[in-house]
Formats: structure tokens, sequence, C-alpha cells
């Protein structure tokens, strides 16, 4: 018990993938299926038992595990759990099972392969979300790519060769970026201290690169986070991705991978480049509300669903993103970054939620071919019920968790600045528009096929659709319950922000000799 | 004094009894040749391996085996008793098992142990004319058809005109040093500088003599044509010593001292190697032939090698540690794929395309698992042992402050990276109205013990056990590069 206990995080992360290979080497395409929903189901329990055992008043940093790998080279798998990862692992897992259960009854043939890439890809993301090894972390971001490339190449549509294409090459460039510059840093630490290293730690205690280099290691992590996110203009390859997929690759992509991005952001750039970041946080800001109007337009000239798709969830990630980067004069807000992960989360879980509806109507497309009962009246109630409560929560609207991070975003920004704020607010609200296109496709979707086969919800995909929906409402009505495991880690990030530009006007106001008394008032105050 | 000697001996006695066999009938072409070959290849391995303890020192002039040596020579011979192991109940079978050929692999075996074991210039050019002049036999022999004749031919042309040059430097460097022993040549070249006109139109030679070998620009051209022509035990044996043979020279080179020596010429390198990878990126985009796409990552993996051998001067002890590391898992994953085309192929399908691969997935999981494992490692996907030397590879790079180089790797690894994902894609893709696999391979009790322990160590290596295999590499490696 004790074993399991230390090793809880490899186990969660680990148990998708053993799941996958057992199931792939199993004959009986039953027994595999049950394998893989065990897998993730199991990961599920235990991301859920961590949650519940993490503690807000410890140490950030928590059930963390250290083995030596690559230990000349300073390489080690270290593993632990922050407030950021932790979200992000329960949203994970709690997706996955419900993915397996999405894709329960399909063609057999090659059901077993496309299972078993889902689960890899969760092993993926789920050691991305808890290394703290820079190389480690590389490991598990890299190892995203493959699953993913496969999924949407051998299981898409008819252009989905060039999809998978745009996909991969986007996502390999960013990641050799990231690459570049984690040697790059991995290298800085070593010719000044002498040792090599790669632990987030050390790299974060010992940061005093000159701004120019900062600047261009920002550059290389970010531009990564921002084509995996993605951020305005490295979107295109989401458009074709969503188009071109599987309905399942949608929700795999929405829901799980394009979360790395922000995560990534806010545990990587954010802390080891603050000077970088303190540069260019307008410009991120700009970029992301310029994206989030730009495909909140551009939604309305598509007709594909997939492309419709894509550029919501654009416009609300590149929001988010946005409100990552509000900063001034040294200040973090806490509210905003607080409310932008909130957004991402229930941004996340309400698009898998619109992807399995729309999973559900194909479903019934494909299966009953002829059907004589042409009850053309025949009501939809749990679908519309889905399909509104998945709406109102991309839209904002009270009783959802999209209506609360708004709220935390938005008040947060306008504490910072005034037209920060203001522009935040706008981008809200025209993202707001780009959701009803996309709940008005989706219901032209249902009243398109209800004529023939469709007509509701099957008792299992009820089972399917309404865990997430509950999650919506749960984190609308009490979100203190989700925040309150992260907000340690987001006051930390900020307390070090702010103490890192104290230090600096601290010591820049000491070179400075003040000439007459104005000055030194001057100066007094610019270092609070 | 023989004791000393004596794995090279075996080798000898082996090649000479398979030449011996190749006159009678009854032996030739069978289990006789193929029993032979294996025994010597596996005698002789385990005494250079365990060498008896000897008296003598009547060879050490030219002739020593340290731990580093032994590495290398381990690699190879696994290379080569796994490619034979693989090449039974295949369907050259009879044309590789015949007794001139299995001499002629040991002859090529025994050369290269000579430049493996030996810093003396005279022993090493024996050791690598011998070698290309084996393997110019072994490109032509086993499969004659007009098309391997004109891969051999090629090879053969070029390589003569490679050889001549690199003797001519080679007797260069010696006119001006006036000493066959490598180390004592650098330490000549250093002290007394004013023989320089020689000096620098000898190392321009005896690079471009290296460059064929190690398939670097400009003299990299014969080698997709080399490769697709051979039949693909020879494609394999020829890309993966080659690349071990040189690196292995290379290194002696760079650690003797020669690092100020070679620092003008690192511009050199440094445009040679980047026309290789972008030449080898580019154009293994739009080949359908496996072999030849096989050819191409070899250039470009000598290519990133090159980069690596470039910092071993300027940095620090990692880096033996990292080229070591690269060229075991270069060996794993080549003795992997070439393995497996060795088993898919028969006489109607002599030269794989990727056509040929579309479906193998469904039809044949486990040589498509195998497939992609090895072709993952070359690409450098996590979890394989390829992802560990990429991160090498990379540091290396980075390392060197060359911004264009970065530019260049960074880009370069993303073309080819792309066109590996894109096979295995292609693997799974399953193609409607085939309902059963064209392939057939003869069932053999080698191929698949060989072919996963193979993939289990690229697995392992690249997840649990790299920490553990440079801990073993790090001691030769140090007493070799002489650092505390």
């Amino acid at each position: 018990m004790d074993w399991i206990y230390a090793h809880i995080i490899s186990i969660t992360t680990f148990t998708p993938l053993i799941a996958a290979i057992l199931g792939l080497a199993s004959v009986n395409i039953t027994l595999s299926r049950w394998i893989f929903f065990f897998g993730s189901f199991i990961s599920f329990l235990l991301s859920c038992f961590i949650w519940l055992n993490y503690s807000e008043t410890l140490p950030i940093g928590q059930f963390s595990e250290i083995y030596p790998w690559l230990e000349h080279f300073g390489v080690f798998y270290r593993v632990e759990v922050n407030g950021l990862s932790l979200l992000f692992m329960v949203m994970c897992t709690f997706i996955c099972p419900l993915l397996i259960m999405c894709i329960w009854d399909e063609n057999v043939a090659r059901l077993k392969t496309k299972l078993a890439l889902i689960l890899i890809l969760e092993t993926g993301m789920l050691g991305s979300l808890t290394a703290t090894d820079l190389f480690l972390f590389y490991f598990f971001w890299e190892a995203t790519l493959l699953p993913i490339y496969l999924i949407m190449g051998i299981f898409g549509k008819q252009r989905a060769t060039h999809a998978s294409t745009k996909l991969i090459i986007f996502n390999l460039f960013g990641s050799l970026l990231l690459l570049i510059g984690i040697c790059n840093l991995y290298l800085a630490h070593a010719r000044e201290f002498g040792f090599y290293t790669s632990n987030l730690q050390d790299l974060l205690n010992s940061n005093h690169l000159d701004l120019f280099t900062q600047k261009c290691l920002f550059l290389s992590f970010t531009l990564a986070f921002a084509v995996r996110l993605p951020f305005w203009p490295l979107h295109t390859w989401l458009l074709d991705a969503h188009s071109q997929a599987p309905k399942i690759g949608s929700a795999i992509l929405s829901g799980i991978l394009l979360k790395t991005g922000a995560y990534g952001f806010l545990r990587f750039s954010i802390p080891l480049f603050p000077d970088a970041f303190n540069y260019f946080s307008n410009f991120i800001v700009g970029l992301g509300i310029l994206g989030a109007i730009w495909s909140a337009v551009a939604i309305y000239s598509e007709e594909d669903t997939g492309r419709i798709f894509a550029y919501a969830s654009i416009s609300h990630l590149s929001l988010a993103s946005a409100a990552f980067a509000i900063t001034d004069a040294g200040r973090l807000s806490v509210e905003t970054i607080s409310g932008g992960i909130l957004r991402i989360i229930s941004n996340g879980i309400s698009m898998s939620a619109l992807t399995f509806l729309l999973v559900f109507i194909d479903n019934k497309h494909e299966a009953g071919k002829q059907n004589a009962n042409t009850n053309n009246a025949a009501c939809t109630p749990w679908f519309t019920l889905c399909l509104f409560i998945a709406g109102i929560d991309l839209v904002g609207l009270p009783g959802t968790g999209g209506f609360v991070s708004n709220l935390i975003l938005l008040l947060g920004a306008f504490n910072i600045s005034f037209t920060k704020g203001g522009v935040l607010s706008l981008g809200a609200l025209i993202g707001a528009l780009a959701v009803l296109k996309l709940c008005k496709k989706i219901l032209l979707l249902s009243t398109q096929s209800r004529g023939n086969q469709f007509d509701g919800l099957e008792p299992m995909e009820k089972l399917t659709v309404m865990p997430l929906l509950i999650a919506v409402i749960a984190a609308g009505c009490h979100p203190q319950g989700l925040l309150s495991k992260v907000r340690p880690s987001i006051d930390k990030l900020a307390r070090k922000y702010q103490s890192h530009f104290m230090l600096k006007n601290q010591e820049s106001s000491s070179h400075r000799a003040p000439t007459n008394l104005n000055q030194v008032e001057f100066i007094q105050k610019g270092g609070q | 004094m023989f004791k000393s000697s004596l794995p090279i001996l075996i080798l000898v006695l082996g090649s000479i009894v398979t030449m011996l066999q190749s006159l009678s009938p009854k032996m030739n072409g069978k289990h006789a040749i193929k029993i032979s070959i294996l025994f010597f290849l596996g005698i002789s391995l385990l005494f250079f391996i365990f060498p008896l303890p000897s008296s003598s020192s009547l060879f050490s002039v030219i002739y020593q085996l340290d731990s580093y040596s032994k590495l290398f020579i381990l690699l190879l011979f696994v290379t080569l008793i796994s490619l034979c192991g693989l090449a039974i109940n295949s369907y050259l079978e009879a044309n590789v098992f015949e007794g001139k050929v299995a001499s002629i692999l040991q002859i090529s075996l025994l050369s290269m142990v000579m430049v493996i074991c030996s810093e003396n210039l005279c022993v090493i050019f024996l050791g690598m004319e011998l070698n290309s002049i084996a393997f110019f036999a072994l490109a032509g022999f086993i499969r004659p058809n007009r098309f391997s004749l004109e891969g051999a031919l090629k090879y053969f042309l070029l390589g003569s005109f490679a050889s001549a040059i690199l003797v001519f430097g080679l007797s260069l460097l010696y006119a001006c040093a006036g000493t066959l022993q490598l180390n004592l040549i650098i330490s000549a070249l250093r002290n007394s500088p004013h023989s320089l006109p020689w000096v620098p139109l000898g190392s321009c030679a005896t690079l471009i003599g290296f460059a064929f070998k190690m398939s670097l620009a400009p003299c990299q051209l014969w080698t997709p044509d080399t490769y697709e022509a051979s039949p693909t035990i020879i494609t394999g044996y020829l890309s993966i010593s080659s690349i071990l043979l040189t690196t292995n020279l290379a290194m002696k080179v760079f650690t003797l001292g020669a690092a100020d020596l070679a620092s003008p010429w690192f511009l050199i390198f440094t445009a040679i190697v980047g026309i290789s990878v972008v030449f080898a990126s580019i154009l293994a985009l739009v080949q359908t032939s496996i072999k030849r796409i096989l050819a191409y990552s070899t250039i470009s993996q000598s290519g990133y090698l090159t980069i690596i051998l470039c910092s071993l001067p300027t940095s620090s002890a990692h880096t033996g540690e990292s080229i070591v590391f690269y060229l075991i898992s270069f060996t794993i994953s080549s003795i992997v794929a070439f393995g497996i085309i060795m088993s898919l192929e028969n006489k109607n399908q002599e030269n794989l395309n990727l056509d040929d691969l579309k479906g193998l997935a469904y039809c044949m999981p486990w040589y498509a698992i195998g497939i992609s494992i090895a072709l993952a490692s070359l690409a450098g996907v996590p979890t394989t042992v390829g992802f560990i030397s990429k991160l090498f590879l990379f540091v290396s790079v980075v390392d060197q402050k060359s911004t264009l180089m970065i530019a260049l790797v960074a880009v370069c690894n993303c073309i080819s990276l792309f066109h590996y994902l894109r096979i295995i894609l292609f693997m799974y893709l399953s193609d409607p109205s085939q309902k059963s696999s064209k392939f057939s391979p003869k069932p053999s009790c080698f191929r698949a013990p060989i072919l996963i322990s193979a993939c289990l160590a690229a697995i392992l290596l690249g997840t649990f056990l790299p920490g553990h295999t440079l801990e073993l590499i790090a001691p030769m490696i140090r007493s070799k590069l002489s650092i505390p």
C-alpha cells in the first residue's frame, strides 16, 4: 500500500499504457474493450485520490518521485503534482473513460488500434503534466505526437493525409523549437554553475540570464506552446485537423491535447523567463484578443462542422491565453489566471460533450439506413438538454463554469487595467457569438438526421455525456472546489513574479544617485 | 606472441575453411557453411571479449585491444552475426551462404578489426582498403543481375577513386610527419608548422577519402544507388559498418590531440554536414523504395554524427558517451529495419516499395510493429533509443552555438521525422481489396529471437536503461580520452 502511495503518479500515468498493450495483445474484442476501459477508469480513480489527498497547506509540489534516468547528464525522472497539473490531470482522466464509452460499438476491425492509441496519448499527456524535469517533459510532449498523427491519418476522412501532414509539421516544428530552448537553458546553466541539471527547480533558482537570451528562449518555449494551444496565427493546422479528423479525434484534441499548451505556458514560460514575459505580455494579449475576434468572425463564413468547431475552440482558448498574459508593472493577476484556467477546463469539457453529441448523430446515420418510422415530431429532449447546457457553458451564462470563469477573468483584468479589461470583455462577447453558430450547426445536423433515424439518445449515450454536463454545472455552482487546489500554485507564481520585479527595481534604484528630493520620492514610489 | 592475435587468426582460419568448403558441392550453400561461419564468428568474438593473457607484445605497436576497441568490435560482430542469422531461411539464403561469400564476410570483419585496434597509419589504410575491396565484391556478387552489378560498379569506380585520393593524402601526411603512428604524426604536425603547404593538401585528400566512406557530401551520391542495388544483408552490413568504422577513426584522430589543428576545418565540416543533411532529408521525401529511404537516412545519420564529433575537442567527456550511444542506437535500429526487410523480400518482391507495405499492420502485425520501432528509433520518437540520441544530438548542436547549424539540424530533423512517420502511417492504412498478405516469409527459428531482442533493446534502452548503458560506456571512453 505504501508502495502504491509512493508511486501513485507513475501508476496513474502508466496504467493507460499498460492497458493499451494488454488490450492490443488480447484477441477477444470484448475483453480488450473492457481492458481499455478499466485502464482509463483506474487512472481516473487514482487521479481523484490524488485530488482528494492534495493538501493546500503543504508545499506546492506533492507526491514527488525521483529516479535517475540519464544521471551523467543530470537528467532525472522527476514527477510531482502541483495545483495546476492536478486540475488538468483530473480533467484528462475524467474525459478518457467517457471517450472509450463513446466509441464502444464502432467498426470492429480497427477499434483496438484506435482505443490503444487514445490510451497511449493519455499516458503522454499525464506524463507531460506531471514532469518537472525539462527533458522528461519534452519526452512526454513528443510522445503525444505519434498517436495523434496515427489517429488522424488512419481514421480520418477523405483529406486525412493532408490534415495529418499539417498537424505533424506544425507540431514538430514547435517541439523542436522547445527542444532547442531546453538545450540552451540546460547548457547556459551548466556554463554558469559548472554542473549539468535539467530540473525545473534548479533552473528556476539560478535564473540570471540577460534580457536578450531570455527573450530568445521565451520565444522558443512559447512558440511551441502557442502551436499546441493554438494561438493565432499558428492555428491553421487545427482547422484542417478538426474538419478531417474522426469525431473522436476532435474530442481528444479539444479535450486533452490542446490543454498541454496552456499548462506549459503557465508552468515553464512565465516562471523561467519573467523579464521576457513582461516584455512580450502586451503583444500576447493583443494577439490573443485578435485571434479570439478573428475566429469568431471567420466562423460565420464556414459550413463545415469541423472547421466551425475549430474556430470556436481557437476563439475561447486564445482569450484564455490572453488572460494569462495580463500583467502590469510586475504584477500578475491571480484572478485572471484562475479565470483563464477555469475557462480552459470548462471549454474542454463542453467541447468534448458537443463532440460526443456529434458522434451520436453520426452513429445513427450509419446505423439504421432503413427506418420506416418517420415520426418527424419525435422530440429529442435529452439531446436538446445536453446541447443547451454545453452551449450556455461556452457562452458563459450563469450556473455553469463558463460564467464563473468569465466573471473572475474580467474582474481580474479590470483590476489590473481598464483598457485591458475592456478589450478582454469585447473578446469574450464576440467569442460568445461564435458559440451560437456552433450550436446552430449541431442543431441543424440533428434536425437533418431526425427525418431518418435520429430520435434521441440511447441510454448508453446519455450515460456517456451526462457526467460531463454534471461537471460543467458543478463547476458553475461550486467553483471554489475546483479553484481551491489550484490557488496556492497561482499565488506562488504571482508572488515569485512580483518579488523578481521588486528585486530588480530595488537594485536599479540603489544604483541611481538621486539629485533632488523629487527624484527620491519618485524612485520610492516606483519600487512599490 | 600468438595468444594476443588468436581471435584474428581464428577469423583467418574461418575464411579459409569456408573458402575450402565452397569447393565441395555437397557443402556449398547448405547448412555446413552456416554452421562454420557462425561458429568461427562466435569463437572469435569470445576471444576478443575475453582475451587470453598474453606474454609478449610483439604486435603491440600496431595492434592494441583496449575496452574502447572491444566495444566497437562487439557492435560489429553483433551486426554480422544478427544479419547472418536473419539471412537463414530468407530467399537469398543459398547465395549468401556460399563459401566464397562467407569467406569474404569474415575477411571484411577482419579488416575492420585491424582498423579499430590499430593506430598505425599503414595498418589503418590496409584495413580500409581490404574493407572497401571486400564490399565491392559483396555488393555485386550475391545476386548477379544487371541492377545489382550496376550498383556495385558505381560503388567500385567511385570507391577506387576515393581510395586513391585517400592514399595520396595519407602519404603526404606521412611525408610531412616522418612517422606512421597517429599520435606521433599529430604531435609532429603541431610542432613543426612550416612543412605546411603539403599538410592542408594531405588533410583535404584524407578528408575526401573518409567522407566517401562515411557518405558525407560531396561524396554521398553512391549511397542510394548502391544500397538499393545490393542484397539487403549487404546493405545493412555496409551501412552499419561504415558508420562504425569511420566514427572510430574520427574519434581516434580527434582525441589524440588534433583539436587545435582541426579548428580551421570546422567551417568545412559545417558546410559538408549541412549539405549532407539537407540533401538527405529533402530527397528522402520523394523516394518510394524502402532501401533508398534507409540509404538517405544513413546519410543524414552520419551527418548528425559528424556534428557531435565536431564538438568532441572543445567539449566535455559527455560528448564521447553521446557518440557511442548514438552508434549503439543506430546499430540496433538498422539491424531491426534491415532484418525485417530481409524477411519480407522474396523472389517476386525484390525491392520493397512503399506500396508493398500498405496494410502490413493488419496482415502481419508483428512485422509492422518491428518496422515501426525501427523507423521511430531512426526518427527519434520518444520511448525508443533514437530519442535519447536525438537529445544528445541537439545538446551538442546547441553547444556549438552556431545558429545556422541549429536551424539546419532542426529543419532537417523535422522533415526526416515527418517522412518516417509517413511510412509508419502507410503501414496502418489498409487496402480494402487486399485480403491476405503478399509476403510469405519462410519460418525460421533465428528470426524471432534476433528481431525481438533487438526491438526490446531499442525500447528498453530508450526508457529504463539509458543511464545504466551510459554508466557502462563511460569508463571506456574516459580511459580513451584520458579524462580523469
